[in-house]
């Protein structure tokens, strides 16, 4: 395997729910490299979550998900493996946190104990190294006085000290990507700040891939090297985070951008709401944001968008881009 | 300037349970904390989860009884009113919450629900007043009829604005009424509140965890840590300008923010036990040994502007 190859290749993943009733994703392509940054971002109802629980096949047994296309892991498709197989990446390999650590730590175990497991379960590291491990780990990511808190219960730790747990726990068998599902949205932006300086942090020591999950197209500026931008299921649009924040080429990206308050020409405040609502399950012919979208004409409604080159690895799922320019 | 509310000296303690026999812990949500909302006048309420800002705006309605000092309305003291006499003045003060989900009762057609808060300030009610609140918040008429769930969330954070605002209400207080929504669906709630606010002459505590938003919305902001004011004055001054150390560490923390780095080390502190002194030295880059002394006096600092910090030789 050469040393330029991504670690995680997406290819034209799809994902249904309830026996193909509700398309949830369609056709997503994403890569991701050792030390970079993927910031996939979206609406509610994108398709960027689940997407990301594609990669490691995280869904409820009801749920009905039926995943076609390819998820490659260095090389190796992971959609097709058994159960038994693919759970030998998961947390080794990949790991994964969530908006919500509360509901991922187990209340009645003390939070060393669960970091503790991990080790044990993934590694064979035995009680008293794993023990020690653990309190490495918790001062790592920046839990103070990591002694007396190793013995503490989910519930008296803050939100911002359990999502600290929650990374410990990923990280505790040096995952090679980190997928990280709105880590911060539940946070305060003081506390938030530290999580991503830590995970910065992490990330330039471990040489870890960190693929980003989030609705906030401010916090991309700061995290991302790559964004891809999610709309009813699709990339709407892909490339490095700083040109597609700075020369949007798809109108979705920039309507995103023109919903934040900003100040127009005159210095007066402005909000743009996006006309409408995105479909949900069942979408349009053709473009699926052409309902929504200002710069729409027929051909548009017409036959689907492919992604295509705006610039050098910046694409666009537009026929008008360039009106955007 | 004469003001519509006028909060002073208000502070609101909680109870705690008894852990020692003779003493009787107390959790300080809010101390001490003057500030005045003009007629039409929209002031911003911003601080962490734990600094007092939900609390405060529910003092500032006389939903909680302050424990300490007066909340007047048009110079009436609430905590003054007999109950009746309250009753009559929540017709012009109302509020909105975060989660349009829980505000709404699932069982009563929303039409029900916007008649019931009419009718109960004995005003008219009926289908053609109904229709023409929810035309307010750009809903319509057969709207009325519908239950909570058959809307969006936006849709129903309309709904729950229409609610407050049929009766004519002259202070709002919303408490992070966006901040449950997605971004293309905050911009249309933020744009109505903005309208409205033109239109019906409306003053606001606009409380938000989102500066940017708080940014775009207030007029002048008030920047609470753990129940105190440590900074207020024209929202512009405040996010170009900050004087407060922790003013300044917020602005740098929000996400795209262009200040230079400031990471606050730890998170806030129990409001149980706050430290002494300044409360915020616990955390500040520039806490000396006297902030440790006294709490920190607002002091005025330009023509409006106040803060509660004792440095005066900080570039923020």
């Amino acid at each position: 395997m050469n040393a330029t190859a991504p670690l995680l290749e997406v290819r034209d993943l799809s994902v249904a729910f309830k026996g193909g009733a509700i398309q949830a994703v369609d056709g997503v392509d994403l890569a991701i490299g050792a030390g970079e940054t993927l910031a996939v971002v979206g609406e509610s109802g994108s398709g960027k979550s689940v997407t990301s629980l594609a990669v490691l096949r995280l869904f409820g047994r009801d749920d009905g998900a039926v995943a076609r296309g390819r998820i490659l892991w260095r090389g190796e498709d992971l959609l097709p493996m058994p159960e038994a197989t693919l759970r030998r990446y998961r947390g080794r390999e990949i790991a994964i946190i969530f908006q919500d650590p509360g509901a991922s730590l187990n209340p009645v175990f003390p939070i060393g104990e669960q970091i503790a497991e991990v080790l044990r379960r993934h590694n064979g590291t035995p009680k008293r190294a794993a023990r020690a491990q653990a309190l490495d780990l918790l001062r790592d990511v920046g839990i103070a006085d990591p002694e007396r808190r190793i013995d503490s219960y989910p519930h008296q730790l803050s939100g911002g000290m359990r999502q600290r747990v929650m990374i410990a726990i990923a990280l505790a068998c040096a995952p090679k990507l980190l997928i990280a599902d709105e880590p911060t949205t539940a946070l305060d932006v003081t506390i938030q700040a530290q999580i991503l300086r830590l995970l910065k942090a992490l990330q330039a020591r471990t040489g870890m891939g960190l693929l980003f999950i989030t609705h906030d197209l401010e916090l991309v500026a700061d995290i991302a090297d790559r964004i891809a931008v999610m709309y009813a299921g699709q990339v709407v649009e892909t490339g490095p985070a700083a040109e597609v924040l700075a020369r949007p080429a798809h109108p979705y990206t920039r309507a995103l951008l023109e919903c934040r308050p900003h100040h127009d020409a005159d210095g007066v405040v402005r909000f743009a709401p996006i006309p409408g609502a995105p479909p949900r399950g069942i979408f349009p012919h053709g473009c699926r944001f052409a309902p929504r979208c200002a710069l729409a004409e027929e051909a548009c409604r017409a036959s689907a968008i492919p992604l295509a080159a705006a610039a050098e690895r910046h694409e666009t799922r537009c026929r008008r881009w360039e009106v955007l320019a | 300037m004469t003001s519509l509310v006028s909060l002073r000296d208000v502070s609101r303690h909680f109870p705690l349970p008894r852990r020692r026999l003779f003493t009787r812990p107390v959790l300080r949500a809010v101390q001490q904390v003057s500030f005045d909302v003009a007629p039409g006048e929209v002031v911003g309420l911003v601080g962490e989860s734990g600094s007092g800002k939900s609390t405060l705006g529910r003092v500032a309605l006389g939903l909680l009884p302050a424990t300490e000092g007066a909340v007047l309305f048009e110079g009436q003291d609430l905590g003054a009113l007999r109950p009746a006499q309250m009753r009559a003045m929540r017709r012009h003060m109302q509020m909105v919450f975060q989660d349009p989900f829980a505000s709404l009762n699932p069982r009563r057609s929303v039409g029900g629900a916007i008649a019931e808060v009419l009718a109960l300030h004995g005003l008219p009610h009926g289908e053609a007043d109904v229709g023409a609140a929810l035309a307010r918040v750009g809903l319509e008429a057969a709207d009325m009829k519908r239950r909570p769930r058959q809307f969006s969330g936006g849709q129903r954070q309309r709904i729950a604005i229409a609610r407050a605002l049929a009766v004519r209400p002259r202070f709002l207080v919303a408490d992070e009424p966006v901040s449950a929504l997605d971004v293309s669906v905050q911009a249309g709630i933020l744009k109505l509140l903005q309208e409205l606010r033109g239109e019906l002459g409306l003053a606001m505590l606009f409380i938000s965890h989102d500066l940017t938003v708080v940014e775009a919305m207030a007029d002048r902001v008030l920047v609470l840590y753990l129940g105190r004011v440590m900074e207020a004055g024209p929202a512009r001054e405040i996010f170009r300008a900050p004087r407060h150390p922790y003013t300044a560490a917020l602005l740098a923390s929000a996400p795209g923010s262009k200040r230079p780095e400031m990471v606050l080390q730890g998170e806030i502190p129990s409001p149980a036990s706050p430290p002494s002194g300044c409360v915020f030295r616990t955390r500040c880059p520039f806490a000396l040994p006297d902030c440790a002394r006294e709490v920190p006096p607002l002091r005025s600092v330009a023509p409006g502007h106040e803060k509660a910090c004792i440095r005066d030789d900080l570039a923020l």
